[in-house]
């Protein structure tokens, strides 16, 4: 192809030259067709027999990269991977778990236990800007 | 790619759960019944308690065994209460804590 192409701007030089004739249009002719060429060549070259080029090469890479990176960021912010391990059933939990499963998934419940109890009355207790306001 | 979608499930799944389960489970619980997302908590709930002093630890301790000698009434009522209390704006949550603290200064539960 590269052949075809010297041999062709040869010809319109020489044509060119001649003064008669405007080369303009057969310029913008040869250059379509080169990049028709261009273009054609490319769509008909099966996937696996191009030459690979550094995106294509870089992109499984990428990828891996990233999948990586996210799985490292929700470990770090789950607690690391036992956090991750126990609950799923891969790892056993600590004794003290399984000894108290109850407290521990009520944990927040048994930490106010006294204040819940006694809800109503600890709400009717009036705080300093409260007792402010109904005075002042 | 098994192991990536329990994890994914796993993440969706402690992502958007309540800290108690909506429902009022009267009977004592093993490891075995819990789902992912409330083992996590737990796990976490484990994590912190043992982070506590010792003191503070015998306290919660003692709270448990109380609220396992409490009517199935009586901890439906609490369960109530917490999640009252739960469903309150942050601010109120935090002015509750501090009546509560003012409440045991007056000499709490007689």
């Amino acid at each position: 192809m590269h052949a075809t192409v010297v041999l062709q701007q040869r010809a319109l030089r020489i044509i060119a030259a001649e003064g008669d004739v405007d080369p303009t249009p057969l310029w913008a002719g040869m250059r379509s067709g080169i990049r028709d060429a261009a273009t054609i060549d490319r769509r008909w070259i099966p996937a696996s027999l191009r030459a690979p080029t550094w995106p294509g090469l870089l992109r499984p890479a990428v990828l891996a990269g990233a999948t990586l990176a996210v799985l490292v960021i929700f470990l770090l912010a789950v607690g690391g991977p036992q956090m991750v391990l126990i609950p799923l059933g891969v790892e056993s939990p600590p004794p003290a778990i399984t000894r108290q499963t109850e407290l521990f998934k009520d944990y927040p419940l048994i930490e106010q236990l006294e204040a819940l109890e006694h809800f109503d009355t600890v709400e009717s207790v009036p705080l300093d800007d409260e007792q402010v306001r109904r005075h002042g | 790619m098994r192991a990536y979608r329990a994890i994914l499930a796993f993440a969706a799944v402690t992502a958007g759960a309540p800290h108690l389960s909506a429902g009022f489970p009267l009977v004592a619980q093993n490891w075995q019944d819990l789902g992912p997302s409330e083992r996590y908590r737990a796990l976490r709930n484990y994590q912190q308690h043992e982070r506590r002093p010792e003191e503070d630890r015998r306290g919660i301790e003692q709270r448990f065994e109380r609220w396992q000698q409490m009517s199935p009434d009586e901890r439906s009522r609490i369960r109530q209460n917490y999640e009252r209390l739960q469903q309150m704006p942050a601010q109120d949550r935090e002015r509750f804590q501090k009546k509560y603290e003012k409440w045991r200064q007056q000499g709490g539960p007689r």
